[in-house]
C-alpha cells in the first residue's frame, strides 16, 4: 500500500477494553497505519501497558460522558467495545452513536443470548465471541471451512477466516506468491496464539488462522485456492 | 398490574414493599445477588429471583407474560439502560424507568425514549431548593428591621 492510499484510509478508532482482544487489536490498527486510542479502566492493566502502548491508551471509563469528550470521541471513525461484560459494550456504542454520532460502532459480546437484542439497539456491527469459539471447534470437521467474523456494514465486504490445514496449497508460501482473488486481503495471521501482522514476505505455516477482507463475490475463488 | 423491579437494593427494596401494598399489584424482585432479598423483610407477598440485569435469559424467563411496569434500579448505570432497552424493544413494556446517576447519560438516553430517573439531578434540585428557603427567609427577617 503507498502512502497516499494510507492516508486515505487514515483513521481514528477508539478501542474500549485493553483484554487480550483489546491489545491486539490495538496493536493490529495501530500497525495499519491507524490512529488508535486504548481505553481501559482498570489501573493496573494500563500500567501493564502503558511503558508499550505510551499515548495509545487512556486510563478511564469509556461509558462516562467525560471520558468520552476528553478522548476525542467527536472524531472518531470507529468506536469498538471489546470488555468482558456485555452491558458496557452496549452503551459504549450506544453513547457514541447518540452523542457524537459515530459512524461506526462495534460491540463484542459474550453472551449470545444478548445478539439480537444488540442488534434491534442499533449497534452497526457485533462480534460474538462465543460463536466465534463454537465455529472454531465445528471446524475441526471441515477443514477448509470459512468462518464470517465481521460483516462491514453497508459494503459487499467481509472479514472471514480459515485455519489452514497441512495439505492446504498456501502453506510454506509467501504471501507475495499467492495468487489471491481481487478484492481480497490478508488482514492478519493467528499463530499458536500470537498475532502476525503480515507482509508479502511472510511465509504461511500449517495451523495457522488467517484472516482475509473480502468482497462477497469473490468468496467461491477463495474457497478454490485454499 | 405486574411490577418487575430489577436491583434489590436500598431503593429496589423500598419501591418493592411500597408497591406491594396494594394488593392489586403482582411484583417480581430480581436481583443478581441473593442476600440482597433480606432486604425485603419476611412479610413481603411478591416473588424474587436471583438473575443477573445484563443477560436476556434472565428475563426470558419472567417477561414472557405481559409486564406493565419495569424499574431497573441496581447501583450499575449501565445495566439500569441495558435493562429497560430490553424491557422496552424485546417485551414492548409500556412504562420503563431506569435509575442513572450520571447526568449526562441519563439525558442522552432519555433521548433515546428510555425514561430516567437521575437521583444527581434531583438532589441537585432539592439542595438548591433548600438553599433558596433560606435566602428568601433572611431577606424577609432583614424587610422587618
Amino acid at each position: 500500500m503507498s502512502d497516499i492510499e494510507k492516508q486515505d484510509n487514515h483513521k481514528f478508532i477508539i478501542v474500549v477494553g485493553a483484554g487480550k482482544m483489546g491489545y491486539n487489536l490495538t496493536k493490529l490498527l495501530i500497525s495499519e497505519g491507524h490512529e488508535v486510542l486504548l481505553v481501559e479502566e482498570d489501573k493496573t492493566r494500563f500500567n501493564e501497558l502503558s511503558a508499550e502502548l505510551g499515548e495509545n491508551i487512556f486510563l478511564g471509563d469509556a461509558t462516562e460522558s467525560e471520558v468520552l469528550k476528553e478522548i476525542g470521541t467527536n472524531r472518531a471513525n470507529v468506536v469498538v467495545a471489546v470488555t468482558g461484560d456485555d452491558d458496557v459494550n452496549l452503551i459504549v456504542c450506544q453513547m457514541a452513536k447518540i452523542m457524537y454520532m459515530t459512524p461506526r460502532t462495534i460491540a463484542r459480546i459474550s453472551n449470545p443470548k444478548n445478539e439480537d437484542i444488540f442488534l434491534t439497539l442499533g449497534i452497526d456491527n457485533i462480534v460474538n465471541t462465543t460463536q466465534i469459539v463454537n465455529s472454531l471447534i465445528e471446524k475441526e470437521v471441515d477443514a477448509n471451512m470459512i468462518v464470517p467474523i465481521l460483516d462491514i456494514k453497508g459494503s459487499n465486504a467481509e472479514i472471514v477466516e480459515t485455519e489452514l490445514s497441512s495439505n492446504s496449497p498456501l502453506v510454506n508460501k509467501a504471501i507475495k506468491d499467492i495468487k489471491l482473488p481481487e478484492e481480497s486481503l490478508i488482514v492478519s495471521i493467528l499463530r499458536e496464539g500470537q498475532v502476525i501482522f503480515p507482509h508479502g514476505n511472510t511465509v504461511l505455516q500449517k495451523d495457522d488462522t488467517i484472516m482475509i477482507l473480502i468482497s462477497k463475490d469473490k468468496m467461491d475463488i477463495l474457497r478454490q485456492i485454499l | 398490574m405486574k411490577i418487575v423491579i430489577l436491583g434489590c437494593g436500598r431503593l429496589g427494596s423500598r419501591v418493592a414493599l411500597k408497591l406491594g401494598e396494594d394488593e392489586k399489584n403482582e411484583i417480581i424482585v430480581i436481583d443478581k445477588n441473593s442476600d440482597s432479598f433480606s432486604l425485603l423483610g419476611k412479610d413481603f407477598k411478591g416473588k424474587i429471583f436471583q438473575g443477573d440485569g445484563a443477560n436476556m435469559e434472565t428475563y426470558n424467563k419472567i417477561m414472557n407474560e405481559k409486564v406493565d411496569i419495569f424499574l431497573a434500579l441496581t447501583n450499575i448505570d449501565n445495566t439500569n439502560i441495558m435493562a429497560a432497552e430490553i424491557a422496552k424493544q424485546k417485551y414492548k413494556v409500556e412504562k420503563t424507568i431506569a435509575k442513572v446517576d450520571d447526568p449526562i447519560r441519563a439525558r442522552a438516553f432519555e433521548e433515546l425514549g428510555i425514561e430516567t430517573i437521575c437521583p444527581t439531578l434531583l438532589s441537585e434540585k432539592k439542595i438548591n431548593k433548600m438553599i433558596e428557603k433560606k435566602k428568601i427567609k433572611e431577606s424577609e427577617s432583614d424587610g422587618d428591621v
